[in-house]
């Protein structure tokens, strides 16, 4: 009978509210989407790999944005605002190096890829795509659903890593970039519709309070 | 049984701080130790307790310099803002600790 309140319990049950929204969902779908999206970066006249950087560019913007936006003016008036102890805190700062470390990581591995190093070794097939999703997709979003307490995330995370190596699944069927478009975009329309119904549910729940 | 032991097993419940253990403003005091602060919107909707029932309760717990509310106008709107105090933190310690000694001592 160690902690006759259980404050671990109500901390974390607190910190987990914060995902009941379903905007944190709608955030990681709509950057998945965005990956589809950005395959048709030819078509505004532009250079194929410049016209995806500007879309990605401008897509991920929106979604950030999108998330800042609907924090501040959908969940914080309806069940109102908290600030987190140290621990939390603690937390956060961690989580803000992992991202920063595998950002570099990403970068790291986009130079290996261009410079052809892959090609030395024969890494080819389906075994690459599986293999740059759940190291570089999976791995790293699940480590942020460990730190967040966002459970719903390890399945994003599998999902979203799956990503490539399904398109290379349906590459035979469709043909490309519609394989990458059906694989990616799919799995982000489903995430974000799975966050849009936590949204409805959440707003059905929690009414604007007048006071 | 003599009167003096069961006057030491009394002791600690009377001891007991009254205006915590109260089941509101215990769940009022325990959302507040594991936050830094919070509004009081958030207290509401995590208590699950009523306008005035949540205003009167942190009236009860300002009063006794457990918690601190500091109010703050932005954008035409008010904002409530509510902090335990050291003394709250203390005061919040302490009856754990006797509530604690309590249901080990009858075994509970």
């Amino acid at each position: 009978m160690s902690d006759q309140i259980d404050l671990k319990g109500i901390e974390k049950k607190a910190w987990r509210s914060a995902f009941q929204d379903g905007i944190w969902d709608i955030y990681f779908g709509s950057l998945f989407l965005g990956m589809a999206v950005a395959l048709f970066g030819d078509s505004f006249g532009l250079a194929p790999e410049l016209g995806s950087m500007i879309i990605i560019l401008c897509w991920n913007s929106l979604t950030v944005l999108f998330l800042i936006l609907g924090k501040k003016f959908i969940t914080t008036p309806r069940i109102g605002f908290v600030k987190f102890g140290i621990k939390r805190k603690k937390l956060k700062k961690r989580m803000l190096g992992f991202l920063i470390f595998n950002l570099i990581l990403a970068f790291l591995f986009l130079f290996v890829n261009i410079s052809g190093i892959f090609e030395l070794f024969n890494i080819g097939g389906f075994i690459e795509p599986l293999v740059v999703g759940l190291l570089l997709i999976t791995v790293p979003l699940s480590i942020l659903a460990y730190f967040l307490e966002f459970h719903r995330l390890y399945i994003y995370a599998i999902l979203f890593g799956l990503g490539f190596f399904n398109s290379e699944l349906l590459f035979p069927l469709v043909g490309s970039p519609l394989d990458l478009f059906l694989s990616q975009g799919l799995i982000g329309i489903i995430v974000i519709l799975i966050g849009s119904g936590f949204l409805i549910q959440f707003l059905r729940k929690y009414p604007l309070s007048k006071a | 049984m003599t009167s003096d032991d069961s006057k030491e097993e009394v002791i600690p419940i009377i001891e007991i701080d009254k205006l915590i253990h109260e089941p509101a403003r215990l769940m009022i005091i325990s959302l507040l130790y594991v936050v830094e602060s919070a509004d009081f919107l958030w207290i509401k909707r995590q208590t699950d307790l009523t306008d005035g029932n949540l205003s009167s309760h942190l009236s009860k717990l300002e009063s006794a310099g457990y918690v601190t509310i500091q109010k703050t106008v932005k954008n035409k709107k008010t904002n409530t803002s509510i902090k335990l105090s050291g003394g709250g933190r203390k005061a919040f310690e302490e009856y754990r600790k006797k509530l604690t000694q309590i249901l080990e001592s009858t075994n509970i």
